[in-house]
């Protein structure tokens, strides 16, 4: 199997991965012909958070070869915090920046070395004094087997109830810490079509809740996991759909404010909360979904 | 001792501690009349670094000391060691650079008579830190000083054929920005450089957090020997290894200093020393080299001085412990035992569990290593293996697979004592009781086993002579907690050496190797 890419906007692909980092030690990438997909699913069981991220390729990569004996498919599992590291020193300031017959090149490869394959990167630019310097990162990853690669599947979802442009995910994170000491062990988000937010937490002696009005509800595009009916004309805009998820992975996820630009939620109610992250902005950005289970504590 | 600085030199000095607490946690402090060292060597003793003072650095400088009895001429020294940290909280407190105007240190050693009666406890050694500040405000700190440990700094060889390399810290810090930080316990880092004649190339291994110790990251950069501002190496290739915590630790104090690194190194074994040439302090970094992973870490032949400090640092030598210059020195004489100390660290260390109580250790006997030279000999009689250092959670995979040194070990350790009862007679396990018993047994042959088991001694009796005379024959093993239950008060009266053996306890035995009923056994012979 042989991958090779050139990486013209490191900036976004670190990013990306220090989202991750955040959030789950170990992720798994799977490259195909056309989209990269990041997985991290390890968190299913106690309703923590998933990502199931696609990408287009083009997007983050340019002169992208990929060949391999599945279907031209490369799946693999890698420490998030390696990736992070070998992606910071590449996109940092100190790196080798371009000079002006020479752009900073990031080529990154799959590889083999000392019997385990390894995400080879390899970044070639200008030091201060003008100087050729090269830096090379090698990242052991494990490739995963076709049987293991056929086992992932995206939750399934219905179509989301509602979706809503959340505010910036700053203000949303100082908002979920202060609830915090009040809430329990879950968290309730509602939203309606007329691009009210309501976040609440409630324990036997308290109840907070915390509201937004005059957000924008976008219309989504039918993805890959709903059927394609949109709601809006047949719902009530000003119902509120909600769900329940866990309070600890919502602050995990919001963990991501320092990188995302806009964060679209989709409520699917009493099943699932969506998050659609865009990172970056314009041409070279990306999008990562994140899915956080609901929890069927009680009935909303 | 008496000397006062100024806010700038104090920082000087802040910035100094701060960079010898990366190197260890006890700070030795010594002074002359002519300058102030201050030194930390860590705990590993693989990496040292040291400050100079000259007299002229400080506004007032003023050292007395009683001299002994027995020296006439000596120079008087005052002398002690601390905790790194308790002085630097002292000077980082917040607050400090801006409000200091000037800083006043004492040293009393205690154990010199005659001094300042208002001051000075006689038996304890003091450091008093006066911080004069705005308003008037006058901070006294005390510290207790604890005696030093005597450990010298490590011998810098002034070889003809020294490799020297001068980079500016701004581009060095640069360059190991993109190697990954050492934060946590993931692992110290280590670095191989590799110089070459036009490119300097600079890899790393680390073990990412993968439990199964798999390098999770490798890194490698490679730049041009132009980023040095002088660069003389011979000969090309030259390949050095070793770990980035101290090192670090050196950048960051020479980016605070704005001044540029020396780094000199003469062979892959030796010391890197490292020092700063236009620092008002004469600074001297020692770092110990390791063998990069790949090829089989030496261990070195523990000299274990008896309590010989490394030998008086000279300017030149950088702060390489005694790693280095132990490994140098690894195959020539066998200098002096090493100290307890590193011998006990070696202990600790898993890697090192065969070598011994004595900690002497033979040297990888795969890698002759040239004759070191003189000074750097003296310094590796306190050196230690680098690798010896390397705590057992920091050991690479690469190390840890290659046992082939260790079985040079002579000298054969109670671990590893033969057997001298026939080992046809009895079976591993029953071998391992025998030694776990502590009877000390291990060297009876098998005839005097059973003569003692069966034969027909004399001195069968309870009586406490013979008692007396024969507990002391067996191992430790034997007066412990069982025989106070048997014995009673009696057992205990006697003492623990003896075996009191119930009635009960000595038909039940047999002549198996059974630890318990062995430990059961009187002495029917003294040995």
């Amino acid at each position: 199997m042989r991958f090779r890419a050139t990486v013209p906007n490191v900036n976004t692909f670190y990013k990306i991965a220090q989202t991750i980092e955040k959030l789950h030690k170990h992720m798994i990438i799977r490259f195909t012909e056309s989209v990269m997909h990041i997985i991290c699913n390890s968190a299913a069981s106690e309703g923590g958070v998933q990502v199931w991220s696609q990408i287009e390729v083009p997007v983050l990569f340019t002169d992208y070869r990929i060949q391999s004996n599945a279907d031209n498919e490369i799946t693999f599992t890698v420490h998030s915090d390696v990736l992070a590291a070998a992606l910071r020193s590449a996109a940092s300031p100190s790196a080798p920046h371009a000079s002006h017959d020479m752009d900073p090149t990031v080529i990154m490869r799959l590889a083999k070395k000392n019997e385990g394959a390894v995400l080879s990167f390899e970044i070639t630019g200008v030091s201060r004094l003008n100087r050729e310097i090269r830096v090379s990162h090698d990242v052991r990853i494990e490739v995963m087997r076709a049987h293991d690669v056929r086992k992932l599947s995206a939750p399934l979802c219905p179509n989301p109830d509602v979706n809503i442009i959340l505010p910036p995910l700053t203000k949303l994170r100082t908002v979920v810490e202060r609830i915090r000491p009040l809430a329990g062990e879950v968290i309730a988000l509602y939203a309606n079509g007329s691009g009210a937010l309501k976040v609440s937490g409630r324990t036997d002696s308290a109840r907070v809740d915390v509201a937004w009005s005059g957000l924008a509800n976008p219309a989504m595009e039918p993805d890959s996991n709903s059927q394609g009916q949109t709601d809006d004309e047949t719902n009530d805009p000003t119902k509120m759909y909600g769900v329940l998820v866990s309070l600890r992975s919502l602050s995990k996820f919001l963990g991501n404010h320092v990188v995302s630009t806009t964060t679209i939620a989709s409520i699917c109610q009493n099943h699932c909360l969506i998050l659609y992250v865009y990172i970056g902005g314009g041409d070279a950005g990306g999008v990562i979904t994140f899915y956080i289970p609901a929890i069927f504590d009680d009935p909303i | 001792m008496q000397a006062v600085l100024d806010a700038a030199s104090l920082k000087h000095l802040t910035r100094a501690l701060t960079c010898l607490a990366k190197y260890g946690d006890e700070l030795t402090v010594h002074a002359t009349p002519e300058r102030l060292t201050i030194s930390s060597t860590n705990s590993s003793q693989s990496a040292y670094g040291r400050f100079r003072y000259p007299s002229t650095f400080f506004s007032r400088y003023r050292v007395t000391a009683e001299p002994g009895p027995s020296d006439v001429e000596e120079v008087p020294v005052v002398a002690g060691q601390l905790p790194t940290k308790s002085l630097l909280t002292i000077l980082r407190h917040r607050g400090v650079e801006k409000t200091v105007d000037k800083c006043e240190l004492s040293l009393h050693d205690g154990g010199i008579a005659g001094q300042d009666d208002e001051e000075s406890d006689t038996l304890e050694s003091r450091l008093t830190v006066r911080l004069h500040c705005k308003h008037g405000v006058i901070k006294t700190h005390r510290l207790l000083l604890q005696a030093p440990t005597g450990l010298l700094a490590p011998g810098a060889p002034d070889a003809p054929h020294e490799s020297r390399a001068t980079i500016g810290p701004r581009a060095l810090k640069d360059m190991l920005e993109h190697f990954p930080s050492t934060k946590g316990a993931k692992g110290d880092a280590q670095l191989v450089w590799t110089f070459g004649d036009t490119d300097v190339q600079v890899r790393s291994f680390e073990t990412g957090s993968d439990a199964k110790g798999v390098p999770q990251l490798s890194t490698e950069l490679t730049i041009s020997a132009d980023e040095f501002d002088t660069y003389s190496v011979y000969p090309t290739p030259f390949t050095i290894a070793f770990h980035l915590r101290e090192f670090s630790g050196t950048i960051a104090f020479a980016e605070g200093a704005a001044l540029p690194l020396a780094l000199r190194f003469t062979d892959p074994a030796a010391p890197l020393f490292i020092d700063l040439p236009d620092d008002p302090a004469e600074v001297l970094f020692v770092l110990a080299t390791t063998r990069p992973p790949g090829g089989a870490s030496q261990i070195r032949s523990t000299r274990g001085a008896s309590a010989v400090s490394p030998p008086v640092v000279q300017r030149a030598g950088s702060s390489a412990s005694s790693g280095n210059a132990q490994r140098a020195g690894n195959n020539s004489d066998a200098g002096p035992r090493d100290k307890g100390k590193k011998r006990a660290r070696e202990e600790d260390a898993d890697l090192y569990a065969e070598m011994g109580a004595n900690g002497t250790e033979r040297s990888a006997p795969e890698r002759p290593r040239p004759r070191p030279r003189p000074v750097v000999r003296r310094a590796e009689e306190d050196a230690e293996a680098p690798e010896s250092m390397l705590p057992p959670s920091f050991a690479h995979p690469l190390y840890t697979s290659t046992p082939q040194p260790r079985t040079g070990v002579r000298e054969a350790t109670k671990e590893k004592e033969p057997l001298f009862l026939p080992s046809s007679q009895l079976s591993q396990a029953s071998q391992a009781a025998i030694r776990e018993s502590g009877l000390g047994i291990e060297h009876m042959s098998m005839r005097e086993f059973e003569d003692m088991l069966e034969g027909d001694g004399e001195d069968v009796m309870f009586d406490d002579d013979a008692i007396l005379n024969n507990g002391g024959d067996f191992g430790g093993g034997i007066g412990d907690g069982d025989f106070g239950d048997e014995g009673g008060g009696d057992g205990r009266e006697r003492g623990e050496s003896l075996e009191i053996v119930e009635e009960e306890e000595w038909t039940q035995l047999e002549p198996t190797q059974r630890p318990k009923n062995t430990r059961a056994f009187r002495p029917l012979f003294e040995d």
